[in-house]
């Protein structure tokens, strides 16, 4: 049976995950959740949701062990990492952690939501996205 | 959140006055990138909330004309944020082949839109022969906007020019090399951080006249002699030079100067040997050996010039500390301090030239060659123009 939700959230912040929430279901998208890795990873929403937000500096659990789960669970899912500062150095560890493409604090709407539309169609994977 | 912005401002303004020069620079960096990821969560709200309310207030003029004041004001904290983790990023450069030409294209798409509102004309002279520079393309792009933008800013609402050239440019030690060590015969190090001569920290010696003892700072520039002393005494006098620290001696009654055959001092730049000076304090000969040796270096440069305000005399000097702006409440004063780090880890050099009135000339230099194998130790490298107190020690 469906989840139900089509987006999965995880960062401790509840401004910018209310703010993902609030873009993403006015576009019509099921967003779920999650305040931290442990959370994330016991979601029901990880079964079948077709993005995740990974925040890179989550209390508990670190982001990238998060995202390098959530890989394993689900290799063909499109990951993005939400970073405060997408520096070489984090974007490769997190790129070799399972992360699609990244997505720096603070984003505006139209960001947001052309990210999530190249996900969707598949275009994000794979890209260079510099700091 | 613009109390808690405030709040933090004021306390990084109160640990910048508390904190001593030598530590300044790495202290600031690292309260800096702190304040700044503290302010990435809220400032994701403000934006994101803000953003999705003015695409909804469309039939509203009024509520969309003030939501986008909101997002544009928004962003541009966003950017000093991003200023102040720049400025914080002390990792090293990753260095690749790159074609500078291409790298400032890149840059110039980036600020051109803007240029065409402000009525900023911008003339390219890109040399068609440049070979590639080893250089952080990304980071070398960070530095031609920020030069572009403060280019643009000093141009001013009348409009005017702005030319960006490159080319290859090969450079004599002399009045370009900076000393980036310094130490006594006992190991002291002499370089003072507290008083900078272009960016770059000055040597501090002590002058002796008879028992009457004078602090000096030289220049950092190797044939540049534009040394700062504090007052003009004995001119013509004998004088010891020694080390602030150990207080031992510093000049050789053995070395003679090759022009005025009074004695010689000498600092140790560690494997890039001795530098001398003449004792004489109107007298400008100074050597150092292992870099007039090795000759001069060739450099990829890129040179933006505007015909905007032009910089006082008096601020050449602090162009680029953190937190020196000329901008008023619209800078940060972080973007030459960007751009002097980012240069200064590619082992290049950035020179400033500057009339009030007639506009500004920044030349940046990136050394084709670079590391263990590079002709010139890296403490060698040529330095900014400054402003500064002329005269020989």
């Amino acid at each position: 049976m469906s989840s139900g939700w089509d987006v999965l959230v995880v960062d401790d912040e509840p401004v910018v995950c209310d703010a993902i929430r609030l873009v993403l279901e006015h576009e019509g998208l099921r967003v779920a959740v999650a305040r931290d890795g442990e959370t994330a990873v016991r979601h029901p929403a990880l079964e079948d949701c077709r993005v995740v937000f990974c925040d890179l500096m989550l209390p508990g659990q670190p982001g990238l062990e998060v995202l390098a789960h959530i890989r394993r669970r689900r290799p063909q899912l499109p990951i993005v990492a939400i970073t405060g500062y997408p520096t070489a150095e984090n974007t490769d560890r997190s790129r070799a952690a399972g992360a699609t493409t990244f997505l720096a604090k603070p984003f505006d709407t139209t960001e947001l939501l052309e990210l999530t539309r190249r996900v969707l169609s598949g275009t994000a994977a794979g890209e260079e996205e510099q700091p | 959140m613009a109390r808690a912005f405030n709040d933090m401002t004021r306390r990084l303004g109160e640990a910048q006055r508390q904190l001593t020069q030598a530590d300044k620079l790495a202290s600031i960096g690292r309260l800096a990138a702190g304040v700044a990821h503290e302010l990435n969560n809220p400032l994701t709200g403000v934006l994101t909330y803000a953003s999705f309310l003015e695409k909804r207030a469309r039939g509203d003029p009024d509520v969309q004309r003030d939501l986008e004041i909101i997002v544009r004001e928004t962003k541009r904290c966003r950017e000093i944020v991003r200023g102040l983790l720049d400025f914080s990023r002390q990792t090293p450069p990753r260095r690749q082949p790159a074609d500078l030409n291409e790298v400032v294209r890149h840059g110039v798409a980036i600020v051109m839109n803007q240029f065409a509102i402000d009525r900023v004309e911008l003339k390219l002279a890109l040399a068609a022969d440049l070979p590639p520079v080893p250089a952080d393309a990304n980071r070398i792009q960070q530095v031609v906007v920020n030069l572009l933008v403060n280019a643009a800013d000093a141009v001013g609402e009348r409009g005017g020019t702005i030319q960006l050239a490159t080319r290859t440019a090969t450079v004599p030690a002399r009045g370009h090399a900076a000393i980036r060590q310094a130490t006594c015969p006992r190991g002291c190090d002499l370089l003072d951080p507290a008083v900078r001569i272009g960016g770059w920290s000055s040597i501090r010696v002590i002058r002796r006249v008879g028992d009457r003892d004078t602090i000096v700072h030289l220049d950092p520039v190797y044939g540049r002699a534009r040394h700062r002393l504090s007052d003009g005494a004995g001119t013509g006098l004998p004088a010891l030079y020694l080390c602030p620290l150990c207080r031992s001696r510093l000049d050789d009654p053995g070395r003679r100067c090759a022009e005025c055959g009074r004695p010689t001092f000498a600092v140790s730049a560690g494997a890039a040997g001795p530098i001398e000076w003449c004792t004489r304090r109107d007298c400008h000969w100074t050597r150092w050996e292992a870099i007039e040796k090795a000759g001069p270096q060739r450099f990829a440069e890129l040179q933006i010039e505007d015909t905007g305000r032009g910089i006082p005399r008096q601020h050449l000097d602090r162009l680029f500390e953190p937190f020196f702006t000329t901008k008023g409440g619209r800078g940060s004063g972080l973007g030459l301090a960007v751009t002097w780090r980012i240069v200064e880890s590619h082992e290049g050099t950035i020179d400033v030239d500057s009339e009030p009135g007639r506009g500004t000339r920044f030349t940046v230099r990136l050394p084709y060659a670079v590391g263990p194998s590079a002709p010139v130790p890296p403490a060698a490298m040529p330095a900014p123009v400054p402003a500064g107190a002329r005269g020989a020690p």
